[in-house]
């Protein structure tokens, strides 16, 4: 899909008519810039309105309104109806496609009234075909939009900065955000309805089971159920309360530091204070290596090192067995003795000799204790391995113990040291009049986020204690409503509705495993291309869990989501939603989905940013951005300009207020207005 | 006669059941080493104590050669059953040992609790908040095994 122009007529702050035509092919950048206010959102909402009538955006409360209708407009025709229009033209497998949407406004005294009008779309086909009549049906418009791009995804392509805010956070939204995407990448919707429905039936069937039943019993176990059912959304939601408060606070302290930063001599201490987060950091991962060999030595030695003082006297005990044993003569020579009623060894005739044929027959009688060589031997060998290696084991366990100690004492020792430079960052700002209340909510929100951090991992205890209780309880309702003779049948109408849920889950999950993993795949390939250069290393994976959470996972596998800087984290959401467009793309190597993004790199840092730069217009087909002034700095406009992508320039001017115009611009002149 | 070949089911205590899952999911260990581990410190340690109500279990035959040798050593070493290898094909006595296997993993077990997790057991569970219980098994066996014994 290519997004080729769009109109405006009258629509917010853009009075009378404008246009902007997008890039695309060779050139697929195109820029609109434009400061705080000047109309920028405004850009967004007209192509979420011209594609699929939307009034409302997602950072919108949707329960107020929000005016479409110029206001200039509106007040020069006071007490008449006045129209803003929207014109968005598009190609898609080599037809075009022309969509018109009108809102209707009109003026009273101090009171608008708006009126969505009609839409109309024409075809031109691949032969330049037009379609007069364009279709006007809404319902069959939205058919068609949907099946180019669905309105329920397109999110993830045409997408503001809260979007990466949302996603660069871990809660319970982004599970849902990203298991809708995949949900209707694969479309499985309707799987994931049917198991929906399956769930609401089992639910009525229980409560009509236990209404008709006279079971206590029955009854108390599912009120036991219900009640921790409440008790589990009510943590989670705990959870979720604090990890967004956790998130906050942590972009809170980034602030500040950063606030502080402007002060010489307190960066020169904070470059410190980093230097030494990062020594940290190593040394913490060692010190969890170090564990790992802890580990083993305890699985591999710890039975043996316990019992090494009793290992001789076993030995001797199983040496002893095998001396009294005697069992020289193999047991087939007695066997083909007895058998042929000959000697197998000097053919003594054992038919004549019946003195020599009952030594043979006792020898078979005490054979039976040769049965026990192959475990002597493995009992042997196992106590005569370890005794050859104790010492070696010892001097290892040793070893590992005392650098674990020794790396433990270093962390401890950077710590001191990072409690020592904070105190002087602490120190400095108290010298500073202005710096003074920074320090003193720095240290506040340090030991918040602290505290934050250990209530959120008791609360996760907490919850998988109580999931386990609430599988316990469940099976404990199933075998009570089992062994209930009354309700047999019941019994057997719920479980069927059981199995059935459980053969949609499974293929539910088995599809959409496969799209994590795709996903798990393109996000981090992306993800590596996208993050600076010095971050790449420390990243190794960018894991879609089995609970749609996105993780981000160190160089050794520990999972560090919690541990990225905000920045990190934005890039992370990028690579995910390009990866998304990516998949949803199929086979294709570049995504066919323009990404269109509104205020996109707020928080990200200069090196990420340019990597952005560089490397996005690789992967899309299009790429359209609504830059602010701190967005766009002679740094990022020469950046943009280098990669020879760069089509299309527009700035947008406040000519007064509610008039903003788009002004197409030069792509070679210049355009930053912050350095 | 290498009847911990046979897939004959050892159990562990409904009391100490999370430790297990704990060492499981945390670091890893797999039941049967936790087990093995227990039963001989508490062997060592001359501490059995039996039980009623199951916790995890695990079939003999998860065992390794050298596991099996330790287990071996523990039941041919018991004041009561041991020095009996001829025992070893009497399904009795096979029964036996394993209950004395598993007596000895519990009172490992208590000694563990009593000795290395310490306040961290709260009689349900251990604190999950702390992560290092593997460091201070392994420096509580290793120091044990090095004292001289007088």
């Amino acid at each position: 899909m290519k997004l080729l122009k769009i109109s405006l007529k009258n629509f917010r702050q853009f009075y009378g008519n404008q246009t902007i035509e997008f890039s695309y092919d060779d050139k697929n950048i195109t820029i609109i810039f434009g400061e705080n206010g000047k109309g920028k959102t405004g850009i967004f909402r007209a192509l979420m309105f011209g594609l699929y009538g939307s009034t409302h955006i997602q950072q919108d409360n949707p329960k107020e309104r929000i005016h479409l209708v110029n206001f200039i407009a509106l007040e020069e025709n006071a007490n008449m109806p006045v129209e803003a229009r929207v014109k968005v033209e598009i190609e898609y497998f080599g037809k075009k496609y022309e969509l018109n949407r009108a809102v209707m406004g009109l003026k009273t005294g101090e009171s608008i009234e708006e009126r969505i009008q009609e839409v109309s779309l024409n075809v031109t086909d691949e032969s330049g075909n037009y379609s007069a009549d364009g279709i006007t049906d809404p319902a069959e418009v939205s058919r068609i939009m949907n099946g180019i791009l669905d309105e329920s995804i397109k999110d993830f392509f045409l997408f503001d900065a809260e979007k990466i805010e949302t996603l660069a956070k871990s809660d319970a939204k982004v599970r849902e955000e990203v298991k809708k995407g995949i949900v209707k990448l694969l479309q499985i919707d309707k799987l994931e309805n049917a198991i929906g429905i399956l769930k609401k039936l089992q639910n009525s069937e229980k409560r009509r089971v236990l209404d008709g039943s006279q079971s206590l019993d029955l009854n108390r176990k599912q009120n036991e159920i219900d009640d921790l059912k409440k008790d589990i959304e009510n943590t989670e939601e705990k959870i979720t309360y604090k990890e967004n408060n956790k998130v906050s606070c942590a972009s809170e302290i980034e602030d500040i530091e950063s606030r502080l930063a402007e002060n010489e001599d307190v960066r020169k201490i904070q470059e410190k204070h980093a230097a030494a987060v990062e020594k940290k950091n190593i040394q913490i991962r060692l010190a969890k290596s170090k564990k790992d060999e802890i580990k083993n030595a305890l699985s591999a030695n710890g039975f043996n090192i316990l019992m090494k003082d009793n290992y001789p006297s076993v030995k001797t005990y199983l040496d002893q067995i095998l001396v009294d044993q005697k069992d020289l003569i193999p047991i087939e020579v007695i066997e083909k003795s007895l058998r042929e009623n000959k000697c197998a060894c000097c053919n003594n005739d054992l038919g004549l000799h019946m003195e020599n044929l009952q030594y043979v027959e006792q020898l078979k009688n005490n054979y039976k204790r040769s049965e026990l060589t192959p475990l002597i031997s493995l009992i042997s060998s196992g106590i005569h391995d370890f005794t050859l290696e104790e010492e070696e084991v010892k001097n290892g366990m040793n070893q590992k113990l005392a650098d674990f100690r020794e790396i433990k004492e270093g962390i401890e020792t950077i710590n001191k040291q990072l409690q020592q430079y904070e105190t002087e960052i602490a120190d400095k700002a108290q010298e500073q009049e202005n710096l003074k209340q920074l320090e003193a909510t720095l240290k506040d929100k340090k030991t918040m986020l602290h505290q934050l951090g250990v209530e959120i991992e008791s609360l996760k205890n907490q919850l998988s204690q109580k999931e386990k209780d609430l599988l316990a309880k469940e099976k404990e309702f199933s075998r009570l409503l089992r062994e209930n003779e009354s309700l047999r049948i019941d019994s057997k109408v719920l479980q069927y509705i059981e199995d059935l849920k459980d053969k949609f889950a499974t293929v539910f999950n088995e599809y959409s495993d496969e799209m994590r993993t795709k996903l798990t795949k393109e996000t981090t390939a992306i993800f590596k291309e996208l993050i600076d250069r010095k971050d790449k290393e420390l990243i190794n994976r960018i894991d879609i869990n089995d609970k749609y959470e996105i993780k981000v996972l160190g160089w050794d596998g520990v999972d560090i989501t919690q541990d990225i800087s905000q920045g990190q984290r934005q890039v992370v959401a990028l690579s995910f939603i390009t990866s998304l467009a990516k998949v949803a793309a199929g086979g294709s190597s570049d995504i066919n989905f323009p990404l269109f993004m509104d205020t996109p790199f707020g928080r990200i840092s200069g090196n990420n940013r340019d990597h952005l730069i560089d490397n996005i217009p690789g992967l899309t087909s299009q790429w359209i951005l609504l830059l602010t002034d701190t967005e766009l700095s002679k740094t990022e406009e020469m950046r943009f300009k280098a990669t020879n992508k760069l089509g299309k320039w527009y700035k947008l001017d406040q000519i007064s207020n509610g008039h903003s115009k788009i002004v197409p611009m030069n792509i070679n002149e210049a355009m930053a207005t912050r350095g | 006669m290498d009847f911990l070949m046979d897939q004959a089911l050892l159990y562990t205590s409904k009391k100490y059941e999370e430790i297990y899952i704990l060492f499981k999911d945390k670091y890893e260990i797999k039941y049967q080493e936790l087990f093995l581990l227990c039963a001989s410190l508490g062997f060592k340690k001359n501490r059995e104590i039996k039980f009623s109500g199951h916790g995890r279990e695990f079939r003999t035959n998860y065992l390794t050669t050298r596991q099996k040798a330790t287990a071996y050593s523990i039941i041919l070493s018991d004041m009561e059953i041991g020095k009996n290898i001829e025992a070893f094909e009497d399904s009795e006595f096979r029964l036996k040992a394993r209950k004395k296997l598993e007596a000895y993993a519990e009172g490992g077990m208590e000694i563990l609790v009593e000795e290395v997790f310490g306040h961290r057991w709260d009689g349900n569970r251990l604190d999950p908040s702390y992560g290092e219980y593997e460091v201070d098994v392994l420096s509580h066996i290793y120091g044990d095994a090095i004292e001289v014994p007088f």
